[in-house]
């Protein structure tokens, strides 16, 4: 199974034909990119949602719509990745909307990670939630950004491309959601 | 000196790459160790869980059913679905006929807990589903509560109309009058609604998502319009009614908070100018003079949102204004040099209403800047006009616009004709840098170069060194004020506290 790290430019590289090919209607391509693409796009949906459920649905309406709007995908102008994350974005905004339940932002999510003993494990662990919490509570450019920057690994220029903005812009939303992140957590040391 | 979002950005990207450390980058930065210390340490806790992943059975299994979903062939259904909704009631008894559909969805809903919905989600004008899909949206309307609620689903159906019509580019154009028109009628509601809000703070949030859902829907026509050319007319109207839509919100918004407002209308005279350009560069004129038209709009707008500005938000309007309207000139410029002699005289009439914005923004800061009794303490706002008086003369200086470079000029004195202090430090001093090292504390301001319409004063222990444009920067340990505007269309806003007041011997 193939696995995408970090930027979104390398898969992207990789993958531009089968979106190509799948633009044209093939399924069996689009099939190839949901291989490809969809342990980042449910990873990213888990680690907003905070439900194992309704990540995997909310993927699927990723999936699905991507599927539809891909004749109008150009990959001239956002990397494949970072306009599935659009999409997943939008989605899960709408899920919010539908919810009207702020659970997710005291629900706490199993983060793995390779910690060298339990007190570690339970350091980190705690850290990373706070961090999850804060991020949550951005406002959604700001908490868009921090994700795509800092979770799934995009250059500033790639998200630059997929939200439409300048990378001045995207520096600058970074600087003010790291200042915010520090008041939610309290200004103290993470 | 480099914006300190710029300085730890790169500081963040090196630290990641592993060619710095927190260290190596605290020490490269010295004046800035308090502000970016934290942010980093926190910046490095933020990473990747990356071992969350799908099952891989589940994920299997998850893809055939997402293949056969996309595969399935749409089934025809009977024409006569609609009459069974309306339980053969005659079409002359329209209302009651309408009536009974709602409430047989509203049944059949319940019962089959929205898998007849979901079954039309799919269809289109003229098929069969397509009246039982938007009969649901009313039926959903009808039942949601509150206008900022409607709203959403307004504006949340607006979009479904414009993918139906994405949908139908490939095949039937003809079809998409009724997209358009229900796209007419939910974007018109929403907006109702949403001037109709009367909590100040749920109108607020309600307007953010709702203008940046609009601008969504915008850029949806654009990406359409580029994939199907010839399909230019079902696609421009809807368009228009996305910037109608958002012109008439841009207006509320104007009421609650007139500095986003203008920031929101600046950001896109921005974007439709740089579609112009991209469209003159490809050669697709028609695209092209279509948006220099949707810009025109936002340009009028844009100066009557800065006529109505007063105090501070004016100041602070017609900086942003200037600074834009720089890009968009240069953007039309571009375009004018790209264009066939046919479109010349359009461009040059925007090229005109631009030129017209500008100037208008550059009188309203120069009125705003120069308030009687400022005692050379900076404003904080605007392009870093400031103005000091003290030894009679009315001596001042100022930073007329983004990357000025320091050349500052004399606006005020007692007889109208300033002097212009340190004349000869001024050149390559870099009117409107805040960050320099060492030196006088003095009133500084970055002054964006790239589109920038954000404002952040940010606490300012910035020395500036030279003769700052911005003013004051008089003697050595003076406290000033600072202004970092934030670059490259931003369009936020922050506030933060501290900057130092200023503290001027101004005779």
């Amino acid at each position: 199974m193939e696995e995408n790290h970090y930027t979104a430019s390398g898969p992207d590289t990789a993958s531009t034909a089968l979106v190509g090919q799948a633009a044209k209607g093939d399924a069996g391509a689009f099939g190839r990119l949901y291989d490809i693409f969809a342990d980042r796009i449910y990873r990213h949906i888990y680690y907003r949602t905070g439900n194992h459920d309704d990540a995997k649905d909310l993927m699927q309406e990723v999936f699905t719509r991507a599927w539809q709007a891909l004749p109008k995908y150009k990959k001239t102008k956002t990397p494949f990745l970072g306009w599935l994350f659009t999409i997943a974005h939008n989605r899960i905004i709408d899920y919010y909307r539908a919810k009207k339940d702020y659970a997710y932002l005291t629900d706490e999510i199993i983060i793995p990670d390779h910690a060298p003993g339990p007190e570690k494990l339970a350091e980190v662990q705690f850290t990373q939630q706070a961090v999850r919490k804060a991020i949550l509570q951005l406002p959604g450019d700001q908490q868009q950004v921090i994700i795509l920057s800092f979770i799934e690994g995009f250059e500033y220029h790639e998200i630059a491309a997929a939200l439409n903005k300048s990378e001045g812009n995207i520096r600058v939303i970074t600087h003010r959601a790291l200042k915010k992140m520090r008041e939610i957590m309290g200004g103290g040391e993470v | 000196m480099e914006k300190f979002e710029l300085i730890l950005t790169k500081c963040i990207e090196d630290i990641k790459s592993s060619k710095s450390t927190i260290a190596d980058c605290l020490e490269r930065y010295p004046s800035l160790r308090s502000e970016l210390q934290p942010l980093l340490e926190l910046a490095l806790h933020i990473h990747e869980p990356t071992d969350i992943k799908l099952d891989n059975q589940y994920k299997q299994a998850a893809k055939t059913r997402l293949l056969q979903q996309i595969t399935r062939p749409k089934e025809k259904t009977s024409r006569s679905f609609g009459d069974i909704l309306s339980l053969g009631i005659p079409r002359r008894f329209a209302p009651v006929r309408m009536a009974v559909s709602v409430i047989v969805i509203v049944i059949i809903l319940s019962l089959m807990g929205g898998g007849t919905a979901y079954a039309s989600q799919g269809s289109l004008p003229g098929e069969i589903l397509y009246p039982v899909k938007t009969a649901t949206e009313d039926t959903r309307l009808f039942f949601t509560g509150g206008g900022a609620a409607k709203a959403e689903l307004n504006l949340q159906f607006a979009r479904t109309r414009l993918e139906e019509m994405s949908k139908l580019a490939s095949g039937n154009q003809q079809g998409a009058a009724p997209a358009i028109t229900r796209y007419r009628k939910n974007l018109k509601a929403a907006a109702g609604q949403i001037s109709n809000i009367t909590d100040s703070i749920a109108l607020k949030s309600t307007l953010d998502e709702a203008l940046a859902e609009i601008a969504n829907q915008l850029a949806y026509c654009d990406s359409l319009l580029d994939d199907h050319p010839e399909y230019a007319g079902p696609v421009n109207e809807a368009a228009s009614l996305s910037i109608k839509t958002q012109l008439d919100l841009l207006q509320v918004l104007e009421k609650q908070d007139i500095v986003q407002a203008a920031q929101i209308n600046l950001n896109t005279m921005q974007n439709r100018l740089r579609r112009a350009q991209a469209k003159a560069g490809e050669n697709q004129f028609q695209i092209m003079e279509e948006a220099l038209a949707q810009y025109e709009q936002f340009n009028t707008l844009g100066e009557e949102i800065l006529q109505a500005a007063q105090g501070e938000n004016a100041q602070e309007i017609a900086g942003l204004s200037e600074d834009i309207l720089l890009e968009c000139l240069a953007n039309l410029d571009s375009i004018i040099q790209k264009a066939p002699e046919q479109y010349q005289p359009v461009i040059q009439s925007h090229r005109e209403s631009a030129l017209r914005f500008q100037s208008q923004a550059h009188q309203k800061r120069q009125q705003q800047g120069n308030p009687d009794g400022n005692n050379g303490q900076g404003n904080g706002q605007g392009n870093g006009q400031s103005y000091e008086q003290g030894d009679g003369t009315g001596t001042s200086y100022s930073a007329d616009s983004p990357g000025d470079n320091g050349q500052g000029s004399s606006v005020e004195g007692n007889d109208g004709q300033g002097n212009d202090l340190n004349a000869d430090q001024e050149n390559g001093s870099g009117a409107g840098s805040s960050n320099d090292s060492q030196g006088d504390t003095g009133q500084g301001q970055d002054s964006p170069s790239e589109g920038d319409n954000g404002q952040e004063n940010s606490q300012n222990n910035d020395q500036e060194n030279g003769p700052g444009a911005g003013g004051s920067n008089d003697s050595p340990g003076d406290n000033g004020q600072g202004q970092d505007s934030p670059g490259e269309g931003d369009n936020g806003q922050e506030n933060s506290p501290g900057a130092g007041s200023g503290n001027k011997s101004g005779g």
